[in-house]
């Protein structure tokens, strides 16, 4: 190195003090601070989006079970009702012969759809069912053998009979209902049987035991009854407390005993009956199975016909969910919070097209302002705006000022479109989510700096000197904002209540505006 | 690090542990031998601070790179320089190669270039082009060699060196022209 290379590096090596040290540091700090800031405050918005992930995929999880649980019970009580429509044709189209075996007193032995349970088929050989036709011309059922004579039939008895056949429908249907009041048919079959023990004596042809509306036994042929008759059966036990009657039943009883205890099938009919306990109840099934003759009537009974007669009417009722407008308060914060901003406030209108479903089109047009009042200038609240030099320009008139304040008044329009999405949710308020597209303007507006000069003689009575610059900004239109909002929203007939908070953002590369987020209530009309 | 001053030490750790107040008092240290550096390469006192600012920033911000193999001062200043360069590297782009001259002429006037006060070369450096000024400063002042200069700057070791004459000859014409001209006078 020549010596001259020397004296130049000695010359520039040499250490000198430069002023403005602690605004440089500021800026620097600030710098360090941005950067501590975006990496914690990424953290931290990381994590809140994470939370918010987590809780969506919960929800939609959560509405997915629902969703195919409620499909499946449908598909279940789909299959209930098909089922219900197959089991009705069929129970209509059962109907009662003297020969045939169908049971008419499906009674106990009835399951829920009304089918008959039958009983294997007894000794006797006849046919399956509860009611049997020996060789005897007889009809044993429920343990009572009845004897079938055409000429000591009465007419009564003959009409008696299609009644039963008719009402065979009504009874396998009324035989899904238990006898609760079991005990209270039974008083009304005592006294009937009473009644007809009183008739039968006027009458020889009349049979001592009848069971109204069923088949009559005739007088003569009470030795029909078999001795299982007799087993804690009220019925007969009343008509015994006639003199008359017990001594006929009781004479004939006796000889019809002996008669029937050397007959085969009447032996195998009496064992049968006697193995099948006579209960109390079966009377009283029988009496609520076999109306009078009154009553023995063929009724609608369609299980639809039953159901649609006990639905109610629905009117159809006009929906209005298809558009609505309304109006909305403001109120928010820039994102990151600085000191010396206020709150934003402002109000707007806001109107929704409901397009699909619970989607719906947005538009909204928002009136913002907030005041700042800063010790620096700070670019994103100013955006496309240069910060005065505080020295005054190029030649450097103030070469000691520096910026202190920074004083403006900034009022912004917001236009917005946007998508709407309402969780379809039955609860009384639904969240919301929505996604728009903003076009901010800015209108102009005045901006006071204050200077102060930093170096000068000190001493109490020596104050700073204070220089002020106000500058006029121009109006300006941002259209890289968009807003990403969550909210509440309650919905009535005509009215629709909402309250919900919208993040602003601004995606310009450069000169961002800064982000913010407004809660917004809000309140709409539904016009159609 | 030996040699280096231990409150250095203790303020370099509270900047690992990103203390602002540690890295208040250490830019507060050595806040002029940064400038210094940064001057010569600015070309003004704005765009120093300018470059001292980014500096410190990519000093506190990547504090954890220092090993502490090297003083604190010689990474610092390696920081500010590389910082300074960036911050030209467009006007970089602008070196030319040419014939190389002579360092003769100023020789001449050794006795005359001696009396120039350290504001009076740093006015002289101003107005060179950003490129030989870079290339004048790396060389003269911070003794990077040919090779060095080509790497950082990413030319050639012959523009390099032929940029480097220019610088000088650019230097000897505003010697001239601002110092020869009142010495006459």
């Amino acid at each position: 190195m020549s010596d001259f290379d020397k004296f130049f590096k000695d010359k520039l090596e040499e250490e000198q003090t430069f002023p403005r040290g602690n605004r440089n540091w500021k800026s620097v700090s600030k710098r360090l601070d941005a950067f501590d800031m975006g990496g914690n405050t990424g953290h931290t918005y990381i994590r809140y989006w994470q939370a918010l992930a987590a809780a969506a995929c919960l929800t939609v999880g959560l509405l997915a079970w629902k969703l195919v649980s409620v499909q499946e019970n449908n598909a279940k009580l789909e299959q209930q009702i098909a089922q219900l429509k197959t089991d009705k044709p069929a129970d209509s189209s059962t109907a009662i012969t003297p020969g045939s075996t169908q049971n008419i007193l499906p009674g106990p032995h009835s399951n829920a759809s009304g089918k008959d349970i039958t009983t294997p088929a007894s000794k006797s050989g006849g046919p399956t069912g509860d009611i049997t036709q020996n060789t005897d011309n007889q009809i044993v059922k429920n343990g009572y053998t009845h004897t079938l004579t055409s000429s000591k039939q009465t007419n009564d008895d003959k009409q008696q009979m299609p009644d039963v056949i008719k009402t065979q429908s009504q009874a396998s249907t009324a035989s899904q209902k238990k006898t609760v009041d079991a005990k209270a048919e039974k008083e009304e079959i005592k006294k009937e049987s009473l009644a007809s023990d009183a008739t039968s004596r006027q009458n020889d042809n009349t049979p001592a035991l009848s069971i109204p509306g069923a088949v009559t036994l005739d007088k003569s042929d009470s030795i029909g009854i078999t001795a299982s008759a007799s087993v804690g059966d009220s019925t007969l036990q009343n008509t015994v407390s006639n003199p008359e009657t017990t001594d006929a039943i009781t004479s004939t009883a006796t000889d019809s005993m002996a008669t029937a205890m050397t007959t085969p099938t009447a032996v195998d009919s009496m064992t049968t009956a006697m193995a099948t306990p006579v209960q109390d109840d079966t009377l009283a099934v029988v009496k609520k199975e076999i109306p009078a003759p009154g009553e023995a009537e063929v009724k609608p009974d369609t299980v639809a016909a039953t159901a649609a007669a006990s639905k109610p009417m629905i009117k159809p009722e006009r929906s209005y969910n298809r558009l609505r407008a309304g109006v909305q308060f403001l109120a928010g914060s820039a994102i990151p919070s600085e000191k010396g901003v206020s709150i934003l406030t402002g109000q707007g209108i806001v109107a929704g097209w409901r397009c699909w479903k619970d989607l719906s089109l947005t538009a909204s047009a928002d009136w913002l302002r907030f005041d700042l009042n800063t010790t620096e200038f700070i670019q994103r609240f100013h955006p496309h705006h240069m910060e005065p030099d505080p020295h005054g320009g190029g030649g450097g008139q103030y070469p000691d000022d520096e910026l202190v304040q920074v004083e403006s008044t900034q009022r912004q329009r917001q236009l917005s479109l946007g998508i709407q999405y309402a969780v379809p949710i039955h609860f009384w308020v639904r969240p919301t989510f929505k996604v728009s597209h903003s076009w901010t303007h800015i209108a102009s507006h005045l901006i006071s700096y204050k200077f102060e000069e930093q170096q000068h003689g000190g001493g109490p009575h020596n104050d700073p000197e204070t220089r002020y610059l106000v500058e006029k900004t121009n109006a300006q239109n941002l259209d890289n904002i968009w807003l990403f909002g969550v909210g509440l929203q309650r919905e009535t007939k005509r009215w629709v209540f909402s309250l919900g908070a919208d993040y602003s953002k601004d995606f310009a590369s450069s000169d961002a505006l800064f982000g913010n987020v407004v809660f917004k209530a809000g309140l709409q009309y539904k016009l159609l | 690090m030996e040699g280096q001053d231990v409150q250095i030490d203790h303020l370099i750790n509270g900047c690992r542990n990103n203390e602002r107040a540690s890295q208040q008092q250490l830019f507060a240290h050595f806040y002029n031998y940064a400038m210094t550096v940064a001057r010569r390469y600015a070309g003004n006192i704005e765009t120093a601070e300018e470059v001292v600012s980014d500096s410190f920033f990519k000093v506190f911000s990547k504090i954890h790179l220092y090993t502490g193999a090297l003083p604190f001062k010689f990474w610092l200043r390696k920081v500010v320089i590389n910082t300074a360069i960036d911050h030209f590297r467009a006007d970089l782009n602008k070196l030319k190669t040419s014939e190389i001259q002579p360092w003769h002429d100023l020789e001449n006037d050794s006795g005359i270039v001696e009396t120039l006060t350290r504001d009076q070369i740093l006015a002289m450096l101003d107005k060179l082009p950003p490129a030989y000024r870079a290339v004048f400063n790396l060389f003269v002042v911070d003794g990077f060699s040919h090779e060095e200069i080509a790497e950082t700057l990413q030319i050639s070791i012959g523009a390099s060196k032929s940029n480097l004459a220019r610088a000088r000859q650019h230097l000897k014409t505003i010697f001239s022209n601002d110092f020869e001209f009142s010495r006459k006078a």
